[in-house]
């Protein structure tokens, strides 16, 4: 057997591993939709038997298949996995509570007088305010994310960005979703610390736009979740309006 | 003498199975991403990592229909199926993926497989452009994600553009002598004979798979390093100047590589920001050929081809886009 072959079959052994052990520890959760995470044992089944080919046959490999795929293998191996932080969507600029807006306002129902919004998420919040603000002050929250320090958004000392990211397939297309949150404790909080904020829900006038402010009441540091990211099929606000 | 070297092989196999999972699980935790790497190459990992998660499952679903057409698909009765005319023939290739509902990722190798079974290079090309979105899943996606917004209207106009798009450049662009073959087709292997078809099919498969896989990597290497480079919302600040933003969109589309089976949702994220035409630009053109796919129609076609492809393809969805716009049909 060539040593080639040896080193591709090898590859492919830790390629099929790698996919196995990082779906089966939830880890595929930081880089795409959970949907696609079955599809990926079905994947780890077929290049292990794939590797168990290039083993045992004798025709040729294509050119340069080693190096090729040496470099997904050392970055998916020897990194650890992690999801994409708060540094990210300061580099996507004011990309903010786009993945949220909506066209047709007519097709969002929200009586909010009648639902109860502390189980929404942030992402249905920026869904209701692309919509409409008003309904939505003085309605109670309870919403969980990371934090991007006041310094980095240039906010006052008192308020903080609490945000997530909303995936329709993959980190590829994550957009940020977030909310202003007013604490007075805020310079404590550092980046990517994960959060649960309780409060009221409020406005402000920021430049020419009026943008929700959530006056917090409590926020306590919680663990980051097993699934960072919202998406885009989490049951709308509509969905929960009577 | 055979058997003994198939149970090194397969008790070899196990090993150094259960030494990659030992080896997985007891690395990860070598190099944090955070802080260790600066914020854009952390990034990049992440979304290149993204990338190729979600497209392999796919490229392995594509690598095992085209080894099962390669085996099972004899070239005399392709050739007696398919339509006599040649326009017809490609548009038939264009709408073959409503039997292949497969996204880029499974296409391309579908497509050559059909290709080194006799289908035209016409029909193997349009059949790889078109099928993202000719078929039954991108269908319903679009139509939830479009109906209720901009109408039935809108979904019916992504399928005959990509239809069109796709037959238009499949029809008329000149086409390589021969298609690149996968390196393991030509070489034969003594022992092919004796085996099972099953075994035979995978053998196909694996080959195929490892010749796709590397310009996937390639191409998820060039998608993600410009995601990092150049933000998304550089391409939507040109969404209020009319002429920029269809050309803006699908270079958005290009570079992000998402999956056509999702975009419609992706699309829809955009459609405050950007014109009807210039959303549609972004679900006809990304599914047809993106960053991440365009290392993988080289493959097939050769660069030469491919480049010529890609203007054209630029060109006739622009151009058609930009049509439909100034007509008032969007």
């Amino acid at each position: 057997m060539a040593l080639n072959r040896v080193f591709v079959a090898g590859a492919l052994f830790v390629v099929a591993a790698l996919l196995l052990v990082r779906t089966a520890l939830a880890q595929m959760a930081f880089y795409i939709h959970p949907r696609y995470e079955v599809l990926l044992y079905f994947c780890a089944a077929f290049v292990f038997v794939f590797a168990l080919v290039v083993m045992t046959h004798r025709g040729q490999l294509p050119r340069a298949t080693l190096p090729i795929v040496l470099v997904p293998l050392l970055l998916g191996g020897l990194i650890v996995p992690a999801p994409l932080r708060s540094t990210t969507l300061l580099q996507q600029g004011a990309a903010l509570n786009r993945v949220a807006q909506r066209v047709n306002s007519a097709s969002l129902d929200i009586n909010v007088a009648t639902i109860d919004t502390t189980v929404w998420s942030l992402y249905d919040w920026a869904v209701a305010s692309s919509v409409d603000i008003a309904p939505l002050v003085g309605r109670p929250a309870k919403v969980s994310g990371f934090v991007v320090f006041p310094g980095d958004l240039g906010l006052p000392p008192d308020q903080l960005m609490l945000a997530r990211y909303v995936l329709t397939c993959c980190v590829a297309d994550a957009g940020g979703v977030g909310v202003r949150v007013q604490w007075p404790a805020a310079q404590s909080l550092v980046s990517d610390q994960w959060v649960e904020v309780t409060g009221v829900m409020q406005s402000i006038p920021v430049g020419d736009t009026v943008q929700p402010l959530l006056i917090a009441t409590r926020i306590e540091i919680i663990d980051p979740p097993k699934k960072p990211y919202l998406t885009t099929d989490t049951p709308p606000v509509s969905a929960t309006a009577p | 003498m055979r058997h003994i070297r198939t149970f090194l092989a397969h008790t070899s196999a196990w090993l150094l199975t259960g030494a990659a999972i030992f080896i997985v699980i007891t690395v990860n935790g070598w190099w944090q991403p955070w802080p260790d790497l600066v914020p854009h190459v952390a990034t990049f990992v992440v979304i290149f990592l993204g990338i190729l998660y979600e497209a392999l499952p796919f490229l392995t679903a594509g690598a095992l229909v085209a080894a099962g057409i390669h085996l099972f698909v004899r070239p005399e009765w392709l050739r007696s199926v398919l339509p006599k005319h040649p326009v017809l023939r490609t548009i038939s290739g264009g709408l073959l993926g409503i039997l292949f509902p497969v996204c880029e990722c499974g296409s391309i190798p579908t497509a050559r497989s059909l290709m080194q079974r006799g289908a035209p290079a016409s029909f193997g090309m349009a059949f790889a452009m078109a099928a993202p979105v000719i078929n039954p899943i991108v269908l319903i996606s679009t139509s939830v994600a479009f109906a209720g917004v901009w109408g039935w209207d809108f979904v019916a106009w992504r399928f005959g553009l990509t239809l069109m798009v796709a037959t238009v450049v499949a029809q008329w662009l000149p086409m390589p002598a021969t298609i690149a073959p996968v390196d393991n087709h030509d070489h034969h292997d003594e022992d092919a004979d004796e085996q099972l078809p099953f075994v035979q099919w995978l053998a196909h498969a694996a080959v195929d798979w490892l010749d796709m896989v590397r310009y996937l990597v390639v191409g998820a290497v060039i998608a993600a390093s410009l995601q990092v480079v150049v933000p998304s919302e550089v391409f939507l600040a040109f969404a209020d100047t009319p002429w920029l933003a269809i050309p803006a969109a699908m270079m958005l589309a290009a570079v992000m590589s998402i999956c056509s089976t999702v975009d419609a949702f992706v699309g829809l994220s955009l459609a405050n920001t950007l014109p009807p035409a210039a959303v549609m630009a972004f679900l006809v053109f990304g599914p047809i050929i993106d960053l991440k796919s365009i290392p993988m129609f080289a493959g097939l076609f050769g660069w030469a081809t491919t480049l010529r492809m890609l203007a054209l393809v630029v060109l006739v969805t622009a151009a058609s886009c930009a049509g439909l716009e100034w007509l008032g049909w969007l």
